[in-house]
């Protein structure tokens, strides 16, 4: 079983719904969660991202002001370890284009609603417990788009027209592991 | 470069038009990451957070009554005029409802307002004629104000009588 400290983490919930705050805020609290701070819309929620440094943030896609993605387009901008900070995109929006803009954008998980405990504490864990490189180009800064290495694959290097090459990075699963 | 990262720094690769970073471990040490056993996750705290979320059920009414007043405001706006921004709003408000509908216990309404934003996204023809839009918030306000939860027979039944008047009109129009 996998077991987090949640007490010891600090989360932001950016949501223009009151409600869905509200929701997600109890689900944390349930998990374990002390500190969760709250924003009603992008631009507040980058405040309090600056504010409060929080170490996960889960936030709409459409809000007012600042959107979703302007927000992780902001917080992957900063300077610092901030950058790095895991983004869950909590939305109504389910469709594979929008999935694959969210992704290109910079965000770590995408959890489509409706909201259920296990699926919001499976993507926690995951970004806790498995977190991916980050990439970046001219172009993008954000996480990992290849979940997985294609150890087998012979074509081109997508990012570049180079040889491929494949970066073995040994899972934090693995690192922790105990021996049974 | 050492094989092993300072746990407090981001360690950098660089490959020949890009990097590779590997953020600083500050999260993964906060955590405490214990592995018990095999990768499961600990289901206690599932449970407490779905017993937390039962005690919000008592206003999963009014809140998914004020998410179709919302929908109704929405789609009156842009009955009266039916400019771009008022269809965005419309699909927005369609979205929270495709979102929150299950949550709140109305997984049909979920249902019906993911059909009515297909159809505000894909199709101009249903959106000229209002008819099928018309239908769909109707239903999904008739089954929320009526309160059929989960999957009422009679909902479940509208919407499929719903859903294939929705595919005719389609058809009629060659989409």
């Amino acid at each position: 079983m996998i077991r987090i400290d949640f007490n010891k983490l600090r989360f932001l919930v950016v949501d223009d719904n009151n409600h869905m705050r509200k929701i997600v805020k109890t689900l944390l609290h349930g998990f374990g969660a002390r500190e969760v701070y709250e924003a009603e819309d992008g631009a507040s929620g980058l405040e309090a991202f600056t504010a409060n440094a929080p170490d996960i943030v889960i936030l709409d896609w459409v809000m007012p002001i600042l959107d979703g993605i302007e927000l992780t387009q902001m917080i992957r901008g900063s300077e610092g370890a901030d950058a790095y900070t895991p983004i869950i995109m909590l939305t109504g929006y389910s469709e594979k284009k929008r999935v694959l803009q969210a992704r290109d954008h910079g965000i770590t998980e995408f959890l489509c609603k409706p909201i259920s405990a296990k699926s919001l504490y499976q993507r926690i864990v995951n970004v806790v417990v498995n977190p991916r490189p980050f990439i970046k180009t001219k172009t993008f800064f954000g996480p990992d788009r290849r979940r997985n290495a294609l150890l087998h694959y012979k074509g081109p290097e997508r990012r570049l027209d180079e040889a491929s090459e494949v970066y073995e990075q040994t899972s934090l699963y693995e690192k922790i592991k105990e021996p049974a | 470069m050492s094989k092993y990262q300072n746990p407090d720094e981001a360690q950098v690769i660089q490959k020949e038009g890009y990097q590779i970073i590997n953020p600083p471990k500050k999260l993964q040490k906060k955590a405490n990451i214990r592995i018990l056993g095999d990768k499961s996750l600990d289901l206690a705290a599932v449970d407490r957070a779905e017993a937390g979320l039962s005690k919000l059920a008592g206003d999963f009414n009014t809140w998914m009554n004020e998410e179709v007043d919302r929908l109704n405001y929405c789609y009156k706006k842009y009955i009266k005029m039916a400019t771009l921004e008022n269809r965005k709003g419309l699909y927005a408000s369609a979205q929270d409802v495709r979102g929150h509908a299950s949550t709140y216990g109305f997984p049909v309404a979920g249902r019906l307002a993911f059909s009515l934003c297909s159809a505000l996204e894909e199709s101009e023809a249903l959106v000229r004629h209002k008819d099928v839009l018309d239908r769909l918030v109707d239903a999904i306000t008739a089954i929320v104000r009526q309160n059929a939860r989960d999957e009422h027979p009679i909902a479940k039944e509208l919407e499929k009588e719903l859903l294939a008047y929705k595919r005719r009109k389609l058809a009629d129009a060659g989409a």
